[in-house]
This record gives structure tokens, sequence and C-alpha cells, in this order.
């Protein structure tokens, strides 16, 4: 009971396996649409190096191109970022309401 | 305070966020561009006169963040570590505050002074995005400057502010920020462990190195168990009890819950009041709708070659007639030479050695002018970054990065291209093993100085198919290219491919004024490093090719030769024919034919010369290895010649095939005497072009490498690695070729 209650509080970074909604990684996922980061699960470099860029676990992020071949696009805040196959698979996003 | 105060004072901030334009606004032309000590992060300098004050910026690589994810990242981290600036003037892009405020951020925890640059606040306006910068400022207790770094706007008052807090002279004061009930614990802990042992507090602040520890920092771990090892393992095992703690607890890494943290911090200074968002956040803006064009699944790849070839065809084109005319300056000032200083060794040695080779790298420059202004046109407005991102995936099948396709173009991809400022292309590429490969195997594209050759030995021996082989040839050269790149990126550059993440910056029209900069001092850097070295060894081909002398003996055999036809001429017209270069016509056909045959003598005195020095030497020498390819010595001296330019391989083959070098059509009689060379053939032809296609690099490419790479042994692996592939691959076309039965 308190470590679910501790889990909701403070989860910036929740693993795939746990969590019920995290469907899809960001490869996945289809242009157009508003997905919402909940875990990054590349490891920890990966998952600082992102956090830098803007990208964290409860960011809002738009795909502006997916699922097409190149690299995803993705826009964050302001900033506009093209992720490889290798770093968007590691993004797991639900869709945002 | 004295007049002559100087401050060290460094520019931070997050790539694309106008750092740079802001640095060029400050320093003007003042500034110098080098290297950062063994890598290649180009580390720009200036110096400003403020109010009698001397202010020398440093404009660091931008970054977002102070770990040591990327070489960036470490350089501007130890430059603030090391070097201890005054001051850290960070600028941030106002339209994007929350992201780059996360670098400011980890430098206020740092603990030096900053003073924020809020830049780009018309495009901010535009977008509907005010901010109050007094009460920004009021937040975090630093100075809040708006600027539009563009115009110069906000420019004098960030100075002021500058010179104001840079003379207060302040000791550093680290930021401390909370990391929730997880972290702060053992933060504190280690932080006390840290402060009172003396560990590399000379450089962090005892808080920060606790961080980086929990943030697994690789280069301050190992820098901690250098100095301290017991400290740094207990250090070691608390961070990771921690991150095991949260794994296991909060299925979490301690890097997500500090990211977390600092993006906690940064909403708390900005809620309420300090940003006004008028707008729709997902409005498309002007930049958004030409991303849809030019990104497009069709017309971006489209667009894209349209572009690439542009950007190529007006850098050879627009450099071809101050090449020309640098060219034509050389000449000249070779026959002035030739004119002034009494024929010999010391003419040979400046004409040949000194003029032809220095000059002959001199005559680069417009065509590296010219691509560097491409390019920094390319980058700046964010189109760059756009063509990496739509090649990435062809690129990286073969290990290298979409960033990889502007070297290959420049390089000779679209034959006529030249190496040099291929290899000079490769520094827009960020990941280090794709960038090595790409500089590594850019060479092997058709350069303008192998086109002469090709040419000359299709005209021989392939008359009617030029437009065909040609293309052929650059079919081939992109193959090779990019198989090599393959072959090395499974070994000596073995490793994974650097994960594909690249900020697509907004598109912006550059300033001219950046754009002279950046193309000046890129250039400067290659007329003074190239320069030198190749005035050596181009003095060192020289020597080659000329030493030992013929012996006096065979020498006055020529002589003799010379004398016995004069001889037979009246005594008027023996002078005057001894002179080089004399006019033909109004002799009578008696003396035109001595003259044809003293210049025939000449010719053989040269083939002979040639064969006699050590270049000749070590031609005969080869011959038992490259004759499995299907070379004899007089190619080999030719190929040798080559590796200084390859230029050089036609003329130094005419005088192996003892025709005159001077003549204006040295290429076609050449052509026509190989083509009628019974020891010469279509399969010799076609190995030779392979050869000479893939050998080694001319010397301005090599020491080109040699500086890109920061390293020798990469100019060095080239030399071998090219001439090794060049050799087996043309070996096996030819022993191919004559057990096929072809020529034979």
């Amino acid at each position: 009971m308190f470590k679910n209650w501790k889990r909701n509080q403070a989860c910036p970074c929740r693993c795939p396996k746990a969590s019920e909604s995290c469907a899809q990684p960001l490869s996945n996922a289809k242009a157009g649409k508003r997905f919402k980061v909940c875990a990054i699960s590349g490891g920890r470099n990966l998952c600082g190096r992102m956090a830098s860029m803007g990208i964290y676990p409860g960011v809002e992020m738009e795909v502006v191109c997916g699922g097409c071949g190149c690299p995803c696009v993705v826009r964050v805040n302001g900033g506009t970022f093209s992720l490889g196959s290798g770093v968007s698979q590691k993004i797991m996003v639900t869709s945002a309401v | 305070m004295t007049a002559s105060a100087e401050y060290l004072i460094a520019l931070a901030g997050n790539p694309n966020c106008g750092k740079t334009t802001l640095f060029n606004a400050i320093t003007g032309a003042r500034q110098h561009v080098g290297n950062y000590p063994g890598i290649t992060v180009e580390k720009k300098e200036g110096v400003h006169l403020f109010n009698g004050l001397k202010l020398r910026l440093v404009d660091l690589p931008g970054t977002y963040s102070l770990t040591a994810y990327s070489m960036e990242e470490l350089v501007a981290r130890d430059f603030l570590a090391l070097e201890r600036p005054q001051l850290v003037i960070n600028i941030v892009d106002a339209s994007n505050l929350e992201r780059n405020l996360y670098l400011t951020i980890q430098i206020l925890e740092l603990g030096i002074p900053v003073v924020l640059a809020l830049n780009m606040v018309d495009a901010a306006a535009s977008r509907g995005i005010e901010i109050d910068a007094e009460e920004l400022s009021r937040r975090l207790q630093i100075p809040v400057i708006p600027t539009v770094a563009r115009s110069g706007t906000g420019k004098l008052e960030l100075l002021e502010k500058t010179a104001e807090v840079a003379a207060e002279n302040r000791s550093w004061k680290p930021l401390h920020i909370s990391y929730g009930a997880d972290i702060d614990p053992v933060l504190d802990q280690m932080e006390t462990d840290i402060a009172g042992s003396d560990f590399l507090l000379d450089f962090y602040p005892a808080r920060w190195i606790a961080l980086k520890y929990l943030e697994a920092d690789e280069q301050v771990i190992n820098k901690g168990a250098e100095v301290n090892p017991e400290l740094s393992s207990r250090l070691e095992a608390l961070a990771d009890h921690v991150a095991e703690h949260l794994q296991k607890t909060l299925e979490t890494y301690p890097e997500a819950i500090i990211a977390d943290h600092r993006y906690g911090f940064i909403s708390a200074v900005l809620k309420a009041g300090v940003v006004h968002n008028s707008q729709r956040s997902d409005r498309l803006y002007l930049s958004d709708q030409l991303d849809q064009v030019l990104t497009n699944r069709f017309f971006g790849p489209l667009i894209m070659l349209v572009i690439l070839y542009a950007v190529y065809k007006a850098t050879f084109d627009y450099s071809a007639l101050p090449v020309e005319w640098l060219n034509a300056g050389f000449t000249t000032l070779s026959a002035w030479m030739q004119t002034i200083i009494p024929p010999g060794l010391l003419q040979s040695l400046i004409v040949s050695g000194i003029i032809d080779g220095v000059g002959g790298v001199l005559s680069f420059i417009p065509l590296i002018l010219f691509m560097f202004f491409a390019i920094a046109f390319l980058e700046d407005t964010g189109y760059l970054a756009r063509v990496a991102y739509m090649l990435d995936r062809v690129f990286r099948t073969f290990g290298l990065h979409g960033s990889s396709v502007m070297a290959y173009i420049v390089s000779g991809g679209i034959a006529g291209g030249c190496a040099v400022p291929g290899v000079m292309a490769t520094r827009t590429l960020r990941s280090p093993r794709e960038r090595l490969a790409t500089l590594l195997t850019a060479p092997f594209m058709n350069c303008g100085a192998k086109l002469p050759v090709f040419a000359m030995l299709i005209a021989a021996f392939f008359p009617a198919r030029h437009a065909q082989m040609m293309f052929l040839l650059t079919i081939f050269s992109w193959i090779a290219a990019l198989s090599m790149a393959r072959i090395i990126r499974w070994t000596i550059l073995r490793g994974p491919s650097t994960p594909f993440l690249l900020e697509l910056p907004p598109y912006r029209m550059p300033t001219l004024k950046g754009l002279l900069i950046h193309t000046w001092e890129r250039t400067w850097q290659y007329i003074r490093k190239a320069g030198t070295i190749i005035l050596a060894l181009s003095i060192l081909f020289w020597a080659l090719m000329t030493f030992p002398l013929l012996p006096d003996a065979r020498k006055s055999q020529f002589e003799a030769d010379r004398q016995q036809i004069l001889s037979q001429l009246p005594e008027d017209t023996r002078t005057s024919l001894m002179q080089p270069g004399i006019a033909q016509d109004g002799l009578t056909r008696e003396i035109a034919k001595a003259s044809q045959r003293i210049r025939a003598i000449d010719r053989a005195e040269s083939e002979a010369t040639l064969q006699h020095s050590y270049a000749g030497r070590i031609g005969m020498a080869l011959e038992t290895l490259t004759q499995w390819s299907g070379f004899e010595w007089r190619t080999n001296v030719a190929l040798l010649a080559g590796f200084a330019a390859k230029e050089l391989i036609i003329s130094t083959l005419g005088t192996a095939y003892s025709l005159g070098g001077a003549d204006l059509d040295a290429g076609m009689s050449l052509s026509r005497r190989l083509a009628s060379d019974p020891q010469w053939n279509r399969l010799r032809a076609f190995s030779l072009i392979v050869f000479i296609m893939l050998y080694a690099p001319c010397l301005a490419t090599v020491t080109c490498i040699a500086k890109e790479s920061g390293a020798v042994k990469w100019a060095l692996f080239s030399l071998a690695f090219n001439t090794t592939a060049a050799y087996l691959i043309s070996a096996a076309i030819y022993q191919g070729g004559l057990w096929m039965g072809i020529g034979g």
C-alpha cells in the first residue's frame, strides 16, 4: 500500500512492464498525434542524455513524422528532434489526452 | 582595478541558441579558431575591449548539459573547471526557455557567476512568448539581459553587466537544489565525505562531484579514482547502492530523478508570471511549414538532390576562375624565376619543388573558400541537419552517418570534386567513429585531379565510350567508398553506431557576417597548417625525382650527341637553337629537323634522369610487385609523383615516355603514345584507372586527414590502407582479365 503510494507520488521513470498504459515505443507512434513519455528504457546514459534535451518521463511531445522508415521527428516544447530508431525504440509513450 | 585588467569569459549555451552569432557580434573579426588539444571540437577565442577592460571571450561548444555525454560537453565542462573563467555568459533561447535553463541550472550548481543572455526575444515574441526578464533575474538571482544577437540589440547592456560582474571578482557559490527524499541524504553524506578530504576540490564543488558520482559520470569517477582510490570507491559504492535502491523501489534511474527535480526547479522558477504564452503552442510556423515540404517523404529527397547538386556546382563553378587565376599567377612566377635564376639545381628546386608544390596547394584556396561558405550557409540555415536526418537510414547501413553525404559529394561524389575540402567537410559530423570512417573513405571519390588521367586513358583505350566510362567510374567510386567504410566500421573502427539524436533547428536566415567569419577562419587554418607541411614534403618529392643526378659520363654523352647535330649546322643558327622554347617557324626545313632531333635528345635525357633518380629506382624496384596489376616502372614513378599531387601523374608519365612535358597537348600526345604502345592494352588501362581512383590520397589530403582526425596515425593508415586496397583490387582485375583472356 505504502509502496504504491510512493510510486505514484514520485515516479518519473517508470519501467514499461510495471505500468499499464505504457503501450508502445515511440518508434511505433503515429505521426500527427500527441504523446506523453512514460519511460526511457535504454540505460542510464540515454536516460540522462534525453533529459538534457528535454525528453523525460512526463513530458508531452508531438510526433511530426513517424514510422516512415527515416528517423522519427518529434516536437518537444520549442525544440524539434530527430531520433534514430535505436533511440525511439527505447522511449515508451502513451497517447496524451 | 587597473586599466589593463583582463577577464576570461566563457560563452555557454545549447546548440542553435545563437551563441556563436552573439560571439561574432561581440568580437567581430578579432577572433581565433583553433582546436581543443587532441580532438576536433573547434575552440573559438576572441578579444573585446570594453571601457578599458580586456574581455577575453571563449565560445564553448553548444551543449545540453554538463555531464560528459559527448565530446562537446566534456570540453565545455573541462574549460569551466580547469580554466576557471571569471564568469559565464549563458545564452538561452527565449522561445525554448525550459530546456535551455536545464544547462543554466548545471552551470549555477558549479557555482561560476553567470550572466544570462535571454536571446532571440524577438522570435519568441512573434510566437507569442513574453518573458519578464526582471522577475526571472530576481528568482534566479543572476543578471538577465534580453538580447537579439542577430541585430546586436542588448549587446551593450550585456557587456556592461558582464564587466560589472567580472570586476566584482566573486568566488564560486554553488546553487543548492533539492533532489528529493531518495537522493538528498546520500548526496549530503557524500558531500561531507568529499569536503573533508580535499578531493578534486580545486576543480569542482563537493556537492557537484557527489552528483556526478550519482550520475555515473565516467570522467569524474576516473579522475577521482586517480586522486584518491579509497574515497572514490566508497563514493561509487554509495552511488551504486542508491541506484540499486531506486531500481528496486521505483524502477527508475538516478538520472531520471535528478532530471525530474531539475525540471521541477525550473518550472518553479518560471511559474506565475515569468512566461506569458499568448498563442497556442501547436500553431504551425513558417519553419514547420517549410519542413513539411523540405522533409516530405517524396519531395524531400528530390529537393535535397537538387540543393546538394547546386552547392556542388556553385562551389566548383565559382571557384574555377579564381583557381585559374592563381594557377596562371604561379605559372607566370615560374616563368619569371626561370629568367632570373640560371638553369641548374637552384632553378629546378624553386620552380619544380617550391612553386609547383606550394602553388598546387594554394590554388585550392578559392575552392575551400567557396566550399566552406556553402557548408556554413547550409549549416546556419538549419538545412544540413535535415539532410542528415533524411539520409541517415541509407548511410547507417554502411556504418556512416547522414551527414557523411556532404563530405562524399564535395570529395568527388559528383565527379570533379576535391578531397581536401571534402575531408574538412566532415567537421559537421558529431560522432567520432562515423566521422573517421567518412574522412578515410572520402578520398576514394573521383576528384578533379584524377579526371584528366582518366580522360587520357579513356581516350586512348575506350575512345567510343567516354561518357559511359566516366559514369561507370563514378558509380564504382561510390561503391568502393561505401563498402570500404563498411569494412572499416566492421574492423578497426568497430563499435555500435552512435545513436542518431539530432536537433532540427528552426530555419533561419544566416547573417552574412557570421558566414564570412566562419569561412575565412577555416580557410586561414588550412593555408597556415597545410602550407607549411606541404612545402617541406614537396621539396622532399622534388629531391626524390632529381637525385642522384645522372653521372657525368652519360650527361656528356647526351651533350656530345647534341653537339654533333649542331656541328652540321651553319654557325649563326647554333646559339639560337640551344635556347629552349624558340619559335620553330621561319627556320629552314633542315634546321627545323635538327631542332626536333635536339628536343628528342633532351627528352631522352629527362627520361634517363628520371630513371636514374631515387624515384625511378623505387619505381623499378616496385615492378616485381606491381607487375601483378600490370604496371611497369614508368607507371610506378608517375603514381609516386601522383602522391604529391594527382595532377603530376600525366606530366611524369609524359617524361617517363620521353614526351615533352611542356607540350600543351601533353595529355593527348601521351594518349596516342600509350594507345600505340604494344605493352599497353585496355585491361592494363582499366587496372591503372582503378588503382588511381583508390590509391593513397594526395599529400594535401593526407595532411588534412592528419589534422582533422587529430592523429598522424590515421593519415599513415589512409596511405597504407588505400594503397593496399587499390593494389589488391587492381591486381584482381588485371589477373582476372588475363585469366579470362582479355588483353593478354
